[in-house]
């Protein structure tokens, strides 16, 4: 009997291939984009490079008369990880289609780069644009590695770095450059990943043993309560994990952007969910910002669980529409917090309320190396930059000492500060409705992000011998 | 009017803080003894990191009376960003939109006017046609980057470009703080805004017709 060629097993190999083709045709229209820097174009040409191994290795199945009439398994199983790590590819590749320059917040990269640059000294990163209201980190040259090395492929082809971070903003919102402070945030999501001894931060929150049997002791008689004990603890260690993840992240961006993260915070996240609403991934919002305050609280020099009242912060943050802000979010967000209910995201909430000291003390000697935001460091600066917002003009340097660098940090705490109290006045100096005053005051921030950055290599490049 | 020399432009930059009216800002100034030299009377002005072309195949004509005209031409046009240390090419008799990296404001007594470096207008290099800047003006400068050479130029952000002189004005002592410019307080380069001349143009529109605006008899 002869042989018959092809066969669902080549139809699969050849549509395969075929899709891995057009991948290459699209990775070729992107090359072709406009990027700020080069590290867009390396990363393509790494994808490209791994997905010409891929249809290498399809032809060679696609060669195999052993795989292709008579079938097996083992081959059959490749044939499956190689549609798996194209598939892989593909979505790290659609995150490059958002990283044009217009489209991009540019100003944003160099802040984030010096933010971690004590963490780590050969970072790469890509800023890109998602089409959704969010902000998002990943690691996609270790991701692809992992997956790869899962999968049992070896991925020959060497990436342009092995330290690069891809971090997404909402696309939709380019100009809205004081929320951009929870970029923050998403570098913290890559200390805590490339940092391994953070993995033992979930270590410092227990669960009381005691609640989750009054939980289980709630289950209808009948019901064998062994593995509902089981269960409820497999589940409640996994959403602390996940929830310890997220708390840290938000340390992390605390302690390198300060109280600007906080006004950040309050923005941006109550209009993603209820306040009170918990999901497997992400604690409350409520919890989020508790734990927040506490931090300011305690940097502040007040009781951390004590509700400060408008006159307490206005001490600190110069002008009475920032501090009126911070009493008003503070009392709803603590005053108004409802007690912790007999529900497994309770429990862990609770627990980690409790545990937070403990936890922020793990954080901390884990990233020593952060430069830390003290905002009584910088209280002075702060005063300057918000005179200078006041004046109408980017408050990239200091008054005095003149021409002083202004810290990029300082900046975005300034432009909050004016945020949220310089609107009035400078709408009706400029004659202004409200909405032009704001983009006005995002805008200054923005230009002094980029005109301090200027200032700063300026100096740098001037003291390395002109 | 006397113009302003560089001990004098010094003098209103860094020890006028305490007097918001006569407070001059252009920020930043990398560095002070080439860009505010004594013994002249100018500062010098950066390049700044974004250019604004248009595609030439999206536009049919610039109608500057139609109405629409600068969403039109906005939507005709693409801003790239070219970081210190890379470069945007300028070729022979292309036009583009360019900014200083200087953030402005002027005080109520001074006005100023920009113009071309000089070695940069020996290369043929044509950078400002609306040269004036007014008092109270706070913003980045609009380039208008035209290159009137055979051969392309490279320019490089962050490079020393125009120069601003600065003269005082005179005004009435009861005079109004002047109108704020169209452009007030923009940290981007754009378009004109043509548009907003509307009374103008509809004026214009109706010289030609004399059935509904028939001439008076004198």
């Amino acid at each position: 009997m002869a042989i018959q060629s092809g066969g669902w097993r080549d139809h699969l190999i050849r549509a395969q291939i075929a899709r891995s083709r057009a991948f290459k045709d699209y990775l070729t229209a992107l090359r072709a984009r406009e990027f700020s820097s080069d590290l867009p174009r390396e990363l393509l040409s790494f994808y490209d490079a791994v997905n010409d191994g891929i249809v290498a290795k399809l032809q060679d199945l696609r060669g195999d008369l052993l795989f292709r009439d008579f079938g097996d398994d083992a081959a059959e199983v490749h044939l499956v990880r190689y549609s798996e790590l194209y598939q892989f590819l593909y979505s790290v590749t659609s995150d490059l289609e958002h990283v044009e320059a217009s489209r991009t917040i540019v100003e944003f990269s160099p802040l984030l780069h010096r933010l971690a640059l004590p963490h780590s000294k050969d970072l790469r990163l890509v800023l890109h644009a998602l089409p959704e209201v969010n902000y998002s980190w990943a690691d996609p040259v270790s991701l692809l590695r992992d997956i790869a090395r899962q999968l049992e492929i070896s991925v020959d082809e060497s990436p342009p770095s092995r330290n690069v971070w891809s971090i997404g903003f909402p696309g939709l919102q380019p100009g809205q450059t004081l929320v951009h402070t929870l970029l923050s945030h998403e570098l913290g999501h890559g200390i805590v990943h490339s940092e391994s001894s953070l993995g033992s931060l979930r270590a410092q929150v227990r669960i009381s043993a005691e609640r989750i049997k009054a939980l289980v002791q709630g289950v209808p008689p009948g019901v064998p309560r062994a593995p509902v004990r089981r269960f409820l603890r497999r589940y409640l260690n996994r959403v602390l994990g996940k929830w310890v993840d997220e708390i840290a992240c938000d340390v992390i961006g605390y302690t390198l952007t300060g109280p600007a993260f906080l006004f950040a915070s309050i923005h941006f996240l109550p209009a993603l969910a209820a306040l009170d609403s918990a999901s497997q991934e992400y604690p409350s919002i409520r919890l989020r910002l508790s734990l927040l305050f506490r931090l300011l609280k305690a940097e502040l020099g007040y009781s951390p669980r004590e509700v400060c009242t408008d006159a307490q912060y206005e001490q600190w943050f110069i002008k009475e529409g920032a501090a009126r802000f911070l009493g008003e979010w503070d009392r709803h967000i603590n005053a108004d917090a409802p007690p912790y209910g007999d529900n497994p995201h309770d429990i862990v909430a609770e627990a980690i309320d409790q545990s937070f000291e403990a936890l922020l003390q793990a954080i901390g000697s884990k990233v020593q190396r952060l430069r830390r935001y003290r905002f009584t460091d910088h209280r002075d600066q702060v005063r300057q930059l918000v005179g200078r917002l006041d004046f109408s003009v980017p408050p990239n340097e200091l008054d005095q000492p003149p021409r002083a660098v202004a810290d990029a940090v300082c900046i975005m705490n300034a432009g909050w500060i004016a945020y949220l109290s310089l609107v009035e006045p400078l709408s009706s100096e400029h004659g202004w409705d409200e909405w032009t005053t704001r983009s006005r005051i995002e805008e200054w921030v923005a230009k002094a992000l980029e005109l301090q950055e200027v200032q700063r290599r300026w100096d740098e490049v001037s003291s390395n011998g002109g | 009017m006397p113009v302003q020399s560089g001990g004098v432009i010094r003098q209103r930059l860094w020890e006028s803080f305490d007097q918001p009216l006569r407070r001059l800002v252009v920020t930043p100034i990398l560095d002070p003894g080439r860009q505010i030299k004594e013994g002249e009377a100018s500062i010098d002005l950066r390049l700044g990191v974004r250019f604004t072309v248009s595609h030439r195949g999206k536009l049919g004509e610039i109608d500057t009376n139609n109405p629409d005209f600068d969403a039109l031409f906005a939507a005709a046009l693409h801003t790239y960003y070219v970081p210190i240390g890379s470069h945007f090419v300028l070729h022979p008799d292309y036009f583009a939109l360019g900014e200083t990296l200087e953030y402005i404001k002027m005080p109520e007594d001074l006005a100023g006017y920009v113009v071309t470096r000089s070695s940069w207008g020996r290369h043929g290099l044509v950078i400002a046609t609306a040269v004036g800047v007014h008092p109270g003006y706070s913003g980045v400068l609009t380039l208008e980057l035209r290159n009137l050479a055979e051969v392309p130029l490279r320019l490089y952000p962050g490079r020393s470009i125009l120069q601003l002189f600065l003269h005082d004005v005179n005004k009435l002592a009861d005079e109004q703080r002047l109108r704020p410019s169209t452009y007030e307080a923009g940290t981007r380069s754009g378009p004109g805004l043509l548009g907003r001349d509307a009374g103008e143009m509809q004026a214009i529109s109706r010289f030609g017709d004399w059935k509904k605006h028939p001439p008076r008899l004198s």
